[in-house]
């Protein structure tokens, strides 16, 4: 009988941990989002409608910390899914690799980017 | 008396490869009985239209699964395909070949690389008698867990499900559903090294969950649950790695 041996492909393809990274950081934002809708139109009294209620909103200690973890959650996730459906059009080793550090500076900046901008909101709200 | 026609006049554009020419369609135009099956209907081409048709077909009872093609571009058994199901009165049936399979002529394709995977998992086209478990009278209704025998060992090998694969349209690599659900069904508590079969770039993890393969499989075998339950034994299987 003619044997083919499972290709033991090289890490940068698709494997466990990102699968698993990817099911784990959408529960995840199913979670922060149901909490976002439940405070925004449930427990903050008449909804935050203005600039100012967001402000004070922010000052809630664990709010920012919330808002940067579903930062986090939503770049992996995002970017993770947009590698998969990349990788259905078949990138060679080398131009996946590239894709592979492309994404992940990407992640990085839109983190720092998103965690100054939270940590702006958040000073506005002390001044 | 009774107003319905018993004969329709249909079209059929029939997807023609030869050898390294390039493919075109050839239209019949035929009197058929929409009782009928689409097998039927092409073997009547074959057996008055042109003898040099080449279409898969043995059982005609959706056992053998050699006879699976694109019907209307969608996968169907076409010996358990009514002719009415699928076209009215004057209307045109395309039929095409399975997808993501090397066409070698005709509506015939090249599955060999697909069995091989199949025995890659387990999944063996012949078992000897010597080798069969229980006699088909003797089989019992349970597996004795309490739960009863579920139903891969229908899978018929048609290739419909690797056709109907967005990734298997993608990548010629990737495994497929039919050969991860086979490695489902051999059991990796059974069989520990499909482990490196499956658990592989081109394997389980490619999967984009789309169930295209449980819609067109004729046999109800689910591979879609089946790969979403392979997920779940390897996920398990790693993690209790990890606190070994």
């Amino acid at each position: 009988m003619k044997m083919i041996q499972p290709t033991s492909g090289p890490k940068s393809g698709e494997n466990f941990w990102l699968w698993f990274l990817k099911i784990v950081t959408g529960l995840f934002i199913i979670l922060l989002l149901l909490i976002h809708f439940v405070v925004n139109h449930f427990v903050a009294e008449g909804g935050l409608l203005t600039y100012a209620d967001v402000v004070a909103y922010y000052r809630i200690p664990i709010v920012p910390i919330m808002e940067i973890a579903f930062l986090i959650f939503v770049v992996s996730h995002a970017l993770i899914g947009l590698r998969s459906i990349i990788l259905d059009l078949r990138p060679s080793r080398p131009a996946l690799t590239a894709i592979n550090w492309l994404f992940t500076l990407i992640g990085i900046a839109s983190v720092i980017y998103g965690v100054w901008l939270i940590q702006v909101i958040v000073s506005r709200g002390s001044a | 008396m009774s107003t319905t026609k018993t004969k329709w006049t249909v079209n059929l554009k029939v997807y023609r490869k030869k050898g390294q020419k390039a493919p075109y369609y050839d239209q019949f135009t035929m009197e058929v009985d929409p009782d009928e099956y689409v097998l039927d209907a092409i073997e009547r081409i074959w057996a008055f239209h042109d003898r040099s048709l080449t279409f898969r077909h043995a059982c005609h009872h959706s056992t053998c699964g050699a006879c699976g093609m694109l019907v209307n571009g969608v996968e169907k058994l076409t010996c358990i395909t009514y002719i009415r199901d699928v076209v009215e009165d004057g209307g045109t049936i395309v039929i095409d070949p399975l997808r993501n399979f090397p066409i070698i002529s005709d509506l015939v394709v090249d599955m060999s690389l697909f069995f091989d995977r199949m025995e890659m998992v387990g999944q063996r086209q012949v078992i000897p008698i010597a080798e069969e478990i229980v006699g088909s009278s003797q089989k019992a209704q349970s597996a004795g867990n309490g739960k009863e025998y579920l139903r891969l060992s229908d899978c018929i090998e048609c290739g419909m499900c690797i056709s109907a694969c967005p990734i298997a349209a993608t990548n010629p690599d990737y495994l497929g559903p039919a050969v991860l659900a086979g490695a489902q069904q051999s059991g990796l508590d059974k069989k520990p090294e499909l482990l490196q079969i499956v658990d592989q770039e081109n394997g389980l993890w490619r999967c984009h969950s789309a169930y295209e393969c449980t819609a067109v499989c004729p046999s109800n075998v689910d591979p879609a649950w089946r790969i979403m339950d392979l997920r779940r034994q390897v996920t398990s299987q790693r993690f209790k790695r990890l606190f070994r």
